[in-house]
């Protein structure tokens, strides 16, 4: 028998191809856009409605959030007893969500039962009435929440955190715990009956489809008259400034480093190249930050960084929670990697090994109807060509060593810092 | 439904293989019979330390991450008392690749100090960020030895305090390794686009030659059937009280296990489910509440937990909650709520199925138990749970004298 020598590592086939598919793009008869993922074998269905309702687009701090979760919380023929059990009865979930740039409901279901809890859906988006006592309720446990959530210092650092980075722009609004005190549900409904509007909608459906299911969509909701869209946001203009801030959290016994600054969008032309950068930086199991400062040093149970592209604005962070006596030479670590990078090349090695996790990632993010319909929501919202994910592949292929100790150079500088704990730092 | 074929190799390995051919990701995925409940009191906390040496070098290999990331591979694990899972996801043409790692940790580690200085640290860091820095992050390092006096589950996964990950020695490590890491304590299953007599062929390749080593024969102590109602209250720095409630309950493989698991859907799943609407929407007591079953292997804990809002005395909170399960020994449930719980089980199930990573760790769970099939079986047991079950176990289970019952209290000023 041939001995096995297990010092060497098997042959292995890069990724070329990950096989991203388009969806099939519809249109209800009142013009509303709707994007199809047909694929898979189980008897299911996700069916997306997405707003531009984000926390950008509020006026005050919370009423985006409160409009959103207060969705399934009443409307004209049902409470929210009866909304739940409508939906829990068949097995089905129905989920609200909310960031910066949307709000967001998504109904999961299993085929068979889809024609019991789409008109909920209709319901809740066209009819909802927000009833006090739920708003007041809901109020109150939000509030205890977030008191909870003031003690972590992971909240406290990126909080802080993101005030400085998005200062003079929508991004930068924050809670505070008076913020309970000033929302009403007029507000919500307000800010209900302007985002929550069917003109103000793109529906994304993934999975087995069956093919009633447009005319079920159809009837619910392409019939509806579509009043003109409004359009008068605008995000303001950035006035940050870098700096750095302690934040004083007594006897916590470990540090939370949020540390970062803006950075340019997913449609610059160096973006993939900043993406490079940001993995071999901080952007994987493997990368600088997490070999030295964890592996190495064993000052922290995870660091990383990354890249978020928000619509209006993109910002690079960098995240960690430290041991309260290694606060400073955490720092210092972090600094040295950031010097590194902009002294020494990264070696063919290092940046091969980086391109094909990424391609690795790439493929695992693109399995199967769910997460494709994920990859193409960045297409679709940033306005992205069709062929984004080829390209975004070629440019990581063709990013070399030089691109990225150029771009480290001028990259990292004006960072800001800002460290929630017991120690402060310099 | 999971299709899977599956194989032993004559070290005792056993390998389950699940063909899905929708997808370009393979998933690897090893489940070793070995978690906290085999630790030995004084020196807890040490399946999972262990855990992470696992990607500290192995005999053959310095980097256990490296190579895979640079086949665009994925990996982690996670530990609980009954287990220890890792799993890998990869380029489905480059199977070989996370084969050859995983086969030369089960093998031998390279055991060298650094790698245990280092994840001690990690591991250190890691029970502050998730057991100590957080408010009511402690609750199971004391709900654990209130509930359990005799079973190894009365320590946490991460240990019972910081010292033990302190004084872990090299030479434990190493015994650790050779008891528990064995084939014949392993199962592999496998899920993507593969064909099966190739992977086996594969499997031969990397696994065959692996010592069978030694049997490892588990003697744990039993649990005492608890008589009387324990009580407990401790004071933390946190800004709200919270109530928690464990009663003892049957083991993963007891027939009554889908009807804990349902009942624990009909108090909390869901803003239908009784507790929430009952206790947070109608009587306004609780900010959030939640019931489960812990789906341990030995007999385990079905829990109820909230954080009771402000204002409101804990033993009006806790009769609350007993008043809500005295109401499920004295009517039956309703036949249609049975039904939704179930239907919300059958729609789980189907979610599952999407994923690769999530139907290899199924099979391999299941097999750990006894045999793979059993995945297949659960929807059944479900099927089969009556009102008149749910209403038995109650009584049976879910009474004062099985009960332990802690009030964590907020000693904050504010």
């Amino acid at each position: 028998m041939e001995v096995l020598n297990r010092n060497i590592a098997p042959n292995f086939k890069e990724i070329t191809d990950i096989g991203f598919q388009l969806p099939e793009q519809k249109k209800l008869s009142n013009g509303i856009p709707i994007f199809e993922y047909n694929l898979g074998s189980q008897e299911l269905v996700k069916i997306e409605f997405v707003f531009e309702a984000g926390t950008k687009h509020q006026e005050k701090p919370l009423v985006a959030s409160f409009a959103n979760s207060m969705l399934k919380e009443g409307t004209n023929t049902k409470n929210s007893l009866q909304i739940a059990n409508a939906i829990d009865y068949y097995g089905a979930f129905l989920e609200t969500e909310i960031n910066a740039d949307f709000g967001t409901i998504s109904l999961y279901t299993l085929n068979k039962h889809l024609d019991k809890v789409l008109p909920i859906l209709k319901e809740i988006l066209c009819d909802s009435i927000f009833p006090e006592k739920e708003f007041k309720q809901k109020l109150s446990i939000k509030k205890q929440k977030f008191i909870i959530n003031q003690e972590k210092v992971e909240t406290l650092a990126s909080v802080e955190f993101s005030k400085l980075i998005y200062e003079g722009t929508r991004y930068a609004q924050h809670t505070e715990l008076f913020s309970f005190d000033t929302i009403s549900v007029d507000d919500c409904i307000k800010f209900y009956k302007k985002h929550y509007n069917l003109n103000n909608a793109t529906v994304f459906v993934a999975g087995k489809i069956k093919a009633n299911l447009h005319s079920q969509l159809e009837n619910l909701f392409g019939k509806e008259d579509l009043s003109p869209k409004t359009d008068d946001f605008a995000i303001g203009n950035s006035t940050y400034n870098p700096s750095t801030h302690s934040i004083e959290k007594k006897d916590a016994i470990q540090t939370s480093f949020r540390i970062g600054k803006p950075t340019l969008g997913i449609s610059h032309p160096d973006y993939t190249k900043l993406k490079v950068l940001n993995k071999i930086f901080g952007g994987y199991f493997g990368s600088r930050l997490m070999t030295n400062i964890r592996e190495e040093k064993g000052y922290t149970y995870g660091i990383g960084s990354a890249l978020i592209s928000r619509m209006d604005a993109s910002t690079f962070i960098i995240y960690t929670e430290v041991g309260s006596d290694v606060t400073q030479l955490a720092l210092d670590e972090i600094r040295k990697e950031i010097k590194t990078l902009q002294q020494v090349p990264v070696s063919a090695e290092e940046l091969k090994k980086v391109k094909n996790y990424m391609l690795g990632s790439l493929l695992q993010n693109t399995d199967g109807a769910f997460d494709m319909l994920e990859r193409f929501k960045t297409i679709h919202f940033h306005n992205l060509p069709k062929n984004h994910y080829e390209q975004y592949m070629k440019e990581i292929n063709d990013t070399t060593s030089d691109d990225i100790l150029k771009l480290a150079q001028t990259f990292f500088h004006d960072l800001t810092i800002v460290a929630a704990g017991s120690k402060k730092v310099n | 439904m999971i299709d899977f074929k599956k194989y032993t190799l004559e070290n005792g390995l056993r390998v389950l293989i699940h063909k899905d051919a929708s997808t370009p990701i393979v998933t690897i995925n090893t489940v070793f019979d070995v978690g906290a409940k085999d630790e030995d009191e004084s020196r807890t906390g040490f399946a999972h330390l262990f855990e992470h040496l696992m990607f500290g070098g192995s005999v053959n290999i310095p980097e256990f991450d490296a190579p895979l990331q640079n086949v665009g591979g994925q990996n982690n694990a996670f530990t609980s008392n009954d287990i220890t899972n890792y799993y890998i996801t990869l380029p489905k043409q480059n199977i070989e690749t996370g084969l050859w790692l995983e086969s030369d940790r089960m093998l031998s580690l390279a055991f060298t100090p650094e790698s245990l200085e280092v994840q001690r640290s990690v591991v250190i860091e890691e029970f502050k960020q998730r057991y100590l820095n957080q408010p009511y992050g402690d609750v199971w390092l004391i709900l654990r030895p209130l509930a359990y006096t005799t079973h190894p589950y009365k320590w946490a996964t991460i240990g019972k305090e910081l010292r033990h990950i302190e004084d872990a020695k090299m030479e434990d490590v190493r015994a650790f390794f050779f008891k528990h890491y064995t084939p014949q304590n392993a199962i592999i299953s496998i899920a993507g686009d593969v064909d099966s007599d190739e992977v086996i062929a594969l499997i031969e390749k990397w696994y065959g030659d692996i010592p069978a080593g030694n049997k490892y024969n588990r003697e744990l102590p039993k649990e005492p059937k608890q008589t009387e109602a324990r009580f407990l209250e401790v004071k933390r720095n946190v800004p709200q009280n919270a109530l928690y409630k464990a009663w003892h309950i049957c083991d993963r493989m007891h027939p009554d296990y889908y009807a804990y698991d349902l009942l624990s859907d009909i108090l909390s799943r869901g803003n239908s489910s009784r507790l929430y609407q009952q206790l947070v929407k109608e009587k306004d007591l609780f900010t959030e509440i939640g019931a489960y079953q812990m789906g341990s292997m030995d007999n385990g804990l079905f829990i109820v937990s909230g954080k009771v809002k402000k204002g409101i005395e804990m033993d009006e909170a806790n009769k609350a909650i007993e008043q809500c399960l005295s109401e499920l020994t004295s009517e039956l449930v309703d036949e249609k709520e049975l039904t939704k719980v179930k239907n919300k089980v059958e729609s789980t199930d189907t979610f599952g199925h999407i994923n690769g990573l999530n139907k290899a760790m199924r099979i391999g769970y299941f097999e750990l138990l006894g045999d793979a099939n059993l995945a297949n079986d659960e929807m059944k047991h479900y099927e089969n749970v009556s009102t008149k079950d749910l209403q038995r176990i109650t009584k049976e289970s879910l009474i004062p004298s099985n009960c332990s019952t802690l009030y964590y209290i907020s000693e904050k000023k504010d």
